[in-house]
C-alpha cells in the first residue's frame, strides 16, 4: 500500500544569481514497511529531496501525498501535528534539545501531543536501541552514538508511520554506524515503519529493500531487492 | 592594494558585516553616551545657573564701600594682592520724585568697564544709556519712583547734586529717556536703606558723558572683590582704621560673614562706613533652592538612565558576544590571547563610541540646552570648551567600563568553544535537574530555560526592579508637587507683607521714630483699596521684667540670644567646657560680669533694679477669636477683654528649660541652646549624647504680678557712639497680672510666634501696657472673591508701591503657587519623559535578552519544529519565560515600593508628605509586558518565517 507519494517534484534555490534545481521533476511512491535508502553522490540533493517529502522544506513545484491528501493542503498547524504523529526524523547531528533529559527529548512528540505515553511501547524501543541507563543525563553528556539513540527513540516515540533519516551515520564511527544502522532498521522492521534513509555510503544503502540513487535532482536508478 | 590586517581593520570588518546584530548594541551606547553627557552638563547647568541666579540678584562682587578713597586704596590692594578685582560707580546726583518721598529714590551712576562686570548688569529690556539724558533702571526703583516700567519712557525727575561725599540741598529737574530696565539688585543687596534721604546704592545708570552741575563732585562707590587666597585677610585689611568703630559687633557680625563666606557664594557684603550688613534675601535664597532642587532632581534622573544605558550596553554587548562564541572559540584555538581577544573585540565597542561621540554630546548639549531654556530664565547653561571635552571623556569611559564586563568574559572563552558549545555543556553539568516524566513542553522548556539562564533573568528582573521603584517614587513625587500649594500649606491669607530689613536701631530701647514698622495710614490703605476683603495681623516691642534678682530661669535664658545682661567671654573650648562642669561653674565661664550696654541701660532708664527683656507680642483680636483652640496652654484662661484692658498679659514660656551645648571638631564650641525638657526632647538630647549642664523651672504661676517696663526713644537718629543706648529714654511702667500661660502660638499665615519667653496680648493690651500705638510687625491680606491673573498684579502693583521704600515687603500666595504650579508642570514633562525613556530603555534589555535566545536557539526552534511544535508551543515557552522575570522584577519593585514608601514614612515619624502612588506604574508595567509579549510573538514567527530546514542549518 502506497504511503507516500511525490509527483512532479521540483525544488530550486537561488545561489547568487543561478537557480538550482536540487529536486527536478521527480515522481515516485513508497510502500507502507519499506525501507528505502536514497543514495547519490555530494551535492545530488537527496536531502533536499527527503526534507520537501518529509515537510521540512516546501517544494517550488509539484506535490507530495500522505496517504490520499497533499501535504500542500494542510496549514502550518495541522502539519506540525502531522509531523508529531505520523512521522519521524533522525538527523546526522543528531539535534536534540539541550535542555531536556534524554528521556524527556523521547517524550517530547507525545507531550506535544498531550498524550499520555504508552510505557510499555518505550520501554522496548528504549529496550531495543540499549539507553536505559542513558536517559536521566542531559545531551551534553552523552557521546554521539548515545544520542543518535536517543534521537531514533524520539523519532519513534510516537508509533509513526514513516521514519525519515538524513545521513543518521554520518557523524559516527564505523562500529557505531553499523549498530544505529542495524537498530534502525531492525526497529523499522519490528515496529512496521516505512523508514526513507538518505546516505552517501554504499555499504549503507546496500542494506535496504529498495535504492533510489540520486543525480543531479532527478532519480536515476530505482533499485527494488536487487532489481532495477 | 590589500588591506593590512591589523585590529582597527579586523574590527571595522566585524562592524560592516554583522550590522545588523550591531543595532541594539549601537542603541545602548548612543543612550549611555548621551545621558552620561548630560548628567556633566546638568551639573554644568546647575553651578552656572548658580552663579548666573548669585550674579543677577546681588552681582558678582563681595564688597561695597560707599566714599571708600577715605580709607581704602584699591589700586595699592590689587597690587599688595588683597583684591582680585575692583571698579568705581561714579555717583551723579541723587533722583527723587517728590520731597515727601524723597527716600524712594536712588543714587544716578555711571560705572567704569569694571564695575559694569562687577555688579553684573542683567537687562531684562533695552540697554545701557549712551547719551545724556537716557538712563537704564531697575524694575523696582521705578516703581518706588512711581513710574510704570517702560522703555522709551520719558521720566522727569528732582535730582540732587553730589558734592564728593553726600549730596547739595538743592535739586534741579532732570528728564530722561528709559533706555533699559534692569533686574532688581540693589534692594536685595542693601534691603533698601534710607537714611537722611540717601539711599547708599545705585539703581539708576547714565553714559559718562553725564554731567554735573557746576559746584558739584561726584561721590564714589567701589565694588570689589578680593583675592580668594586672602580673603579672610583682605577683609581685616580694608576694615583697618574701622576696627574701633565696629568693634561692639565686629565679633558677632564678623562671625557670621566669615562663616557665610566660607560656606556660601554669592553673598554680598556692604559695609558703608560704620554700617554693615551682608545683602541676599530670603526670597533670593528660596528662588535658588527651586533652582538647586529641579536641577538635583534632573541629574539624579539622568544618572538612572545613564545606569540603566550602561546594564543595556553590558546586555547587548554580552549577547553579540554570545552569538560569537564559536568565532571568539576559533581565535583562541589559533592562538588569539586573552588580551587580544578584548582589544579586538573592544576596539569595536570603541570605534562605534567614537563615531557616535560627537552626535551623542551635542545631542546631550542641546537637550540640556532645551531643558534650560523650557525652565525659564532661571536655568542658565554655558558650557567651556572643558565641560564640553570632559562630557565626551566621561560619556566614552562610561560605554568602555560598561563593555569591559562582557568583554573580560568573552575573553575567557575556551578554545574549545570552536568546536563545540561546552559553555553550555558545563552550565547543564553543574546545574542538577529533577527529570520530569510528564510535562508541558512550552513550561518546561521555559522552565529549562530560566534554569540556565539564570544570570540573563537576574540581570532583567533587576533593571524593572529599579525601573518600577524609580516610576513609584517618580509619580509620588509629582503628585505630592501637584498636591501641595506652596503657599496655601503655610499660609491662610492670600497676601502677606513681611518685613525685608531692619533700619539701624537700638536693641534695647524701643525707637518707634526709626523703626516705625507697618503704620496705620498704610494697612489703611490697603484696607481702602477695593480688591481686598480684610486685613489683620501682628505687632511687637521690647520690653522689659522689673525685679530685684534675676530667677535661675532668667539666668539660664541669658545664654541664649536673649541676653541682654551679661558679658560673653571669648567662645569657650572643649579644654575649658567639660562635662563634669557644675551650673555655677559654667556661668563663670561663660559670662564675664555684667554688659556695659546693661549698666547703661539701668542708668539711663533711672533704676537699680534688675532688668530681664523679652519681646510683646500683640495680635488683632479676630486671630485670637479665630485660633484659640491653636493655642498651647499650660495654665490659665484667655481672657480677650483682660488683654484689652491691659490688665491681664499671657505669659508665653516653658515650664522647664535647659542648657547644653557641643563643640565641633575643631574643639570649639558649635551649637548651644535653651530646650524645653519635655520627655522627648530629653530622649533626643540623651541619643545624642548631650549633657544638660543646668536647668531651670517657670517661676511665675497664674495670677502673679509682672512689672513691665517699656522704653522708647524718640530719637530720629541712631547713633552707635551712644553704644546703641540713647542718653534720653522715656520709661513707661505697668503692672500686670498673668491671666495665662501658653507654651507656644502656632496659628497659620506664618504667624507662629516661638521664644524663649515672652508676652502675648492683643494690639489694644499692648496699647495700654505701653501707651504707644506701633507699627505692625505683619499683615496678612485677603481678596475678595477668587484671585486671577489680572487681580493679582493689580493687588501686587499696589501694594508694591504703597510698601515701597520702607523694610516690608508683599508677597502673593497666588505668584507663590502659579511659579510652583508652573514647575509642576514641567517637571511633569520632564518625569513622563524619563519614565516613558526608562520603560524604554527596560524593555529593549527585556526584548534584547529574549529575542537574543531566540536568535541564539534557530536550531532548537527548528528541531522542536520538526518534532512536531507549532507557533503556539513555541511562543508560549517564550511568553513564559518573560512572564517569569516580570513576576520576579515586578514582585521585589513593587514590594521594595511599598516597603520604601513605609520605611520613609516610619522614619519620618508621619511628616512624610509622599502619596502612595502605584497604579501609574502598574499600568506601565501591564503595557510593557504586553509590548514585550507581542515583540516576541513576532520574534517566533520571523523565526517559523524560515524553512525548518534553514533554522536547523544556520547553526
Amino acid at each position: 500500500m502506497t504511503i507516500l507519494e511525490c509527483k512532479n517534484l521540483t525544488k530550486e534555490y537561488l545561489s547568487g544569481e543561478n537557480v538550482v534545481k536540487a529536486v527536478d521533476d521527480v515522481t515516485i511512491s513508497f510502500e507502507q514497511g519499506e525501507f528505502c535508502a536514497i543514495t547519490g553522490p555530494s551535492g545530488s540533493g537527496k536531502s533536499t529531496f527527503l526534507h520537501v517529502l518529509s515537510s521540512l522544506e516546501n517544494p517550488t513545484s509539484g506535490e507530495v501525498r500522505y496517504g490520499e491528501k497533499p501535504l500542500l493542503s494542510y496549514n502550518d498547524n495541522q502539519l506540525s501535528i502531522l509531523r508529531r504523529r505520523r512521522f519521524g526524523f533522525v538527523f546526522q547531528a543528531y539535534n536534540l534539545v539541550q535542555e531536556l533529559t534524554g528521556y524527556e527529548n523521547i517524550l517530547l512528540p507525545i507531550m506535544l501531543d498531550n498524550k499520555k505515553p504508552d510505557e510499555e511501547y518505550l520501554n522496548k524501543v528504549i529496550d531495543i536501541l540499549g539507553i536505559e541507563d542513558r536517559l536521566h543525563h542531559l545531551p551534553s553528556a552523552l557521546s554521539g552514538g548515545q544520542q543518535q539513540r536517543i534521537a531514533i527513540a524520539r523519532a519513534l516515540a510516537n508509533r509513526p508511520s514513516i521514519l525519515f533519516a538524513d545521513e543518521p551515520t554520518g557523524n559516527l564511527d564505523g562500529k557505531s554506524g553499523r549498530e544505529v544502522l542495524s537498530l534502525l532498521k531492525y526497529v523499522s522492521k519490528q515496529l512496521g515503519v516505512t523508514l526513507i534513509l538518505v546516505t552517501h555510503d554504499l555499504h549503507v544503502a546496500e542494506q535496504a529493500e529498495r535504492i533510489l540513487t540520486i543525480e543531479d535532482g532527478k532519480i536515476v536508478k530505482d533499485t527494488k531487492n536487487g532489481v532495477i | 592594494m590589500k588591506k593590512k590586517l591589523t585590529i582597527t581593520n579586523l574590527a571595522l570588518g566585524n562592524l560592516k558585516q554583522r550590522k545588523k546584530q550591531y543595532t541594539t548594541l549601537i542603541i545602548g551606547i548612543v543612550l549611555a553616551m548621551f545621558f552620561s553627557s548630560s548628567v556633566l552638563f546638568f551639573v554644568s547647568c546647575l553651578i552656572s545657573s548658580n552663579e548666573e541666579h548669585n550674579k543677577r540678584t546681588v552681582g558678582d562682587f563681595y564688597g561695597y564701600f560707599y566714599s571708600p578713597e577715605e580709607f581704602l586704596d584699591a589700586e595699592k590692594g590689587k597690587e599688595d594682592g588683597y583684591i582680585e578685582q575692583f571698579g568705581y560707580a561714579h555717583i551723579v546726583g541723587y533722583a527723587y520724585t517728590d520731597e515727601e518721598n524723597q527716600d524712594k529714590g536712588t543714587p544716578i551712576a555711571w560705572l567704569d568697564e569694571d564695575a559694569k562686570e562687577l555688579y553684573h548688569l542683567y537687562f531684562t529690556e533695552g540697554k545701557y544709556p549712551e547719551k545724556t539724558g537716557e538712563i537704564a533702571i531697575e524694575k523696582d526703583a521705578i516703581i518706588r519712583l512711581g513710574f510704570e516700567p517702560a522703555l522709551g519712557e520719558k521720566i522727569t525727575l528732582s535730582v540732587l547734586t553730589p558734592d564728593g561725599y553726600d549730596y547739595l540741598p538743592d535739586a534741579e529737574e532732570k528728564t530722561y529717556t528709559i533706555t533699559g530696565i534692569l533686574s532688581d539688585k540693589r534692594k536685595n543687596i542693601e534691603r533698601t536703606r534710607g537714611v537722611d534721604g540717601v539711599a547708599p546704592m545705585a539703581a539708576a545708570f547714565v553714559c559718562e558723558k553725564e554731567e554735573i552741575p557746576v559746584g558739584g563732585k561726584e561721590n564714589l562707590a567701589l565694588y570689589f572683590n578680593p583675592t580668594e587666597e586672602s580673603m579672610k585677610e583682605t577683609i581685616d585689611v580694608v576694615f583697618q582704621g574701622f576696627e574701633d568703630k565696629i568693634s561692639p559687633y565686629d565679633k558677632y557680625f564678623r562671625k557670621e560673614i566669615y562663616a557665610k563666606i566660607e560656606k556660601v557664594t554669592g553673598i554680598s557684603i556692604e559695609y558703608r562706613n560704620n554700617d554693615f550688613m551682608e545683602g541676599i534675601s530670603t526670597s533670593n535664597y528660596e528662588r535658588n533652592e527651586s533652582v538647586f532642587n529641579s536641577s538635583f532632581l534632573t541629574i539624579t534622573l539622568t544618572a538612572v538612565l545613564m545606569l540603566a544605558s550602561c546594564i543595556g550596553i553590558v546586555n547587548a554587548f554580552t549577547t553579540n558576544l554570545q552569538e560569537r562564541r564559536k568565532q571568539i572559540g576559533l581565535l583562541r584555538a589559533v592562538g588569539t590571547t586573552r588580551r587580544q581577544i578584548i582589544n579586538i573585540f573592544g576596539r569595536e565597542a570603541f570605534i562605534i563610541t567614537l563615531i557616535t561621540a560627537p552626535v551623542c554630546v551635542f545631542a546631550s548639549y542641546f537637550g540640556v540646552k532645551l531643558f534650560a531654556t523650557l525652565m525659564g530664565d532661571a536655568f542658565i547653561f554655558l558650557p567651556n570648551i572643558y565641560v564640553l571635552l570632559g562630557s565626551t571623556a566621561v560619556s566614552v569611559i562610561c560605554v568602555m567600563l560598561a563593555a569591559i564586563i562582557p568583554l573580560i568574559s568573552a575573553s575567557r572563552t575556551s578554545p574549545m568553544q570552536a568546536i563545540r558549545n561546552i559553555e553550555l555543556s558545563r552550565k547543564m553539568t553543574r546545574r542538577k535537574i529533577r527529570q520530569q516524566k510528564n510535562f508541558k513542553v512550552p513550561s518546561l522548556l521555559a522552565k529549562r530555560s530560566l534554569k540556565f539562564y539564570k544570570a540573563k533573568q537576574v540581570g532583567v528582573s533587576i533593571i524593572l526592579t529599579l525601573t518600577i521603584i524609580l516610576t513609584c517614587f517618580g509619580f509620588s513625587l509629582l503628585k505630592a508637587e501637584f498636591q501641595n500649594s506652596e503657599w496655601y500649606s503655610y499660609n491662610t491669607s492670600d497676601y502677606v507683607v513681611r518685613r525685608s530689613g531692619y533700619p539701624d536701631s537700638s536693641g534695647y530701647v524701643n525707637m518707634p521714630e526709626i523703626d516705625k514698622g507697618i503704620t496705620l495710614n498704610e494697612v489703611q490703605a490697603v484696607n481702602d483699596y477695593p480688591v481686598f476683603k480684610s486685613v489683620y495681623g501682628y505687632k511687637e516691642c521690647m520690653s522689659y521684667i522689673i525685679c530685684d534678682e534675676y530667677s535661675e530661669y532668667m539666668n539660664l535664658l541669658q545664654y541664649t540670644w536673649n541676653n541682654t545682661r551679661y558679658q560673653e567671654t571669648s567662645v569657650p573650648s572643649r579644654t575649658i567646657i567639660t562635662d563634669d562642669l557644675t551650673s555655677e561653674e559654667l556661668f563663670d565661664i561663660w559670662f564675664d560680669g555684667e554688659s556695659e550696654y546693661y549698666k547703661k541701660i539701668k542708668q539711663n532708664s533711672g533704676t537699680e533694679q534688675e532688668m530681664f527683656q523679652l519681646d510683646i507680642l500683640a495680635y488683632d483680636p479676630e486671630i485670637i477669636e479665630n485660633n484659640i483652640n491653636k493655642f498651647e496652654v499650660i495654665d490659665g484662661k484667655i481672657d480677650i477683654e483682660k488683654l484689652n484692658s491691659g490688665e491681664e498679659i499671657v505669659l508665653m514660656a516653658y515650664e522647664d528649660i535647659g542648657f547644653t551645648c557641643d563643640f565641633g571638631k575643631d574643639g570649639y564650641l558649635s551649637t548651644y541652646g535653651v530646650w524645653e525638657l519635655t520627655k522627648e526632647n530629653l530622649e533626643k538630647l540623651g541619643n545624642e549624647g548631650r549633657k544638660i549642664y543646668a536647668t531651670a523651672t517657670l517661676d511665675y504661676n497664674v495670677g502673679d504680678k509682672i512689672n513691665l517696663r517699656t522704653l522708647y526713644s524718640y530719637n530720629t537718629e541712631y547713633n552707635w557712639e551712644e553704644y546703641e543706648i540713647p542718653e534720653n529714654i522715656t520709661a513707661v511702667d505697668k503692672e500686670v497680672t498673668v491671666g495665662a500661660i501658653i507654651k507656644a502660638i502656632r496659628i497659620s499665615d506664618n504667624l507662629d510666634f516661638y521664644s524663649d519667653m515672652g508676652i502675648f496680648t492683643t494690639v489694644s493690651g499692648m496699647y495700654a501696657l505701653t501707651n504707644h500705638e506701633h507699627g505692625y510687625e505683619k499683615l496678612c491680606i485677603d481678596i475678595k472673591g477668587e484671585n486671577d491673573d489680572e487681580t493679582d498684579k493689580d493687588a501686587t502693583d499696589y501694594l508694591t508701591t504703597v510698601f515701597s521704600g520702607s523694610y516690608f515687603k508683599p508677597i502673593s500666595g497666588y505668584a507663590v503657587d502659579k511659579e510652583s504650579r508652573s514647575m509642576a508642570q514641567i517637571l511633569l514633562i520632564a518625569m513622563l519623559s524619563v519614565v516613558i525613556l526608562l520603560f524604554s530603555i527596560c524593555a529593549s534589555i527585556v526584548n534584547n535578552s529574549l529575542t537574543a535566545k531566540i536568535r541564539e536557539s534557530k536550531k532548537e526552534i527548528g528541531t522542536l519544529r520538526a518534532v512536531g511544535a507549532s507557533t503556539k508551543e513555541l511562543t508560549e515557552s517564550y511568553i513564559r519565560q518573560l512572564i517569569s522575570m516580570f513576576v520576579w522584577g515586578g514582585s521585589f519593585g513593587f514590594a521594595g515600593y511599598i516597603v520604601a514608601h513605609f520605611a520613609i514614612k516610619i522614619y519620618t515619624k508621619g511628616q512624610s508628605e509622599l502619596p502612595f502612588e502605584i497604579w501609574q506604574s502598574a499600568v506601565l508595567f501591564v503595557l510593557l509586558l504586553g509590548i514585550c509579549s507581542l515583540n516576541l510573538y513576532f520574534s517566533v514567527k520571523k523565526q517559523m518565517k524560515h524553512s525548518i530546514v534553514e533554522n536547523i542549518r544556520e547553526l
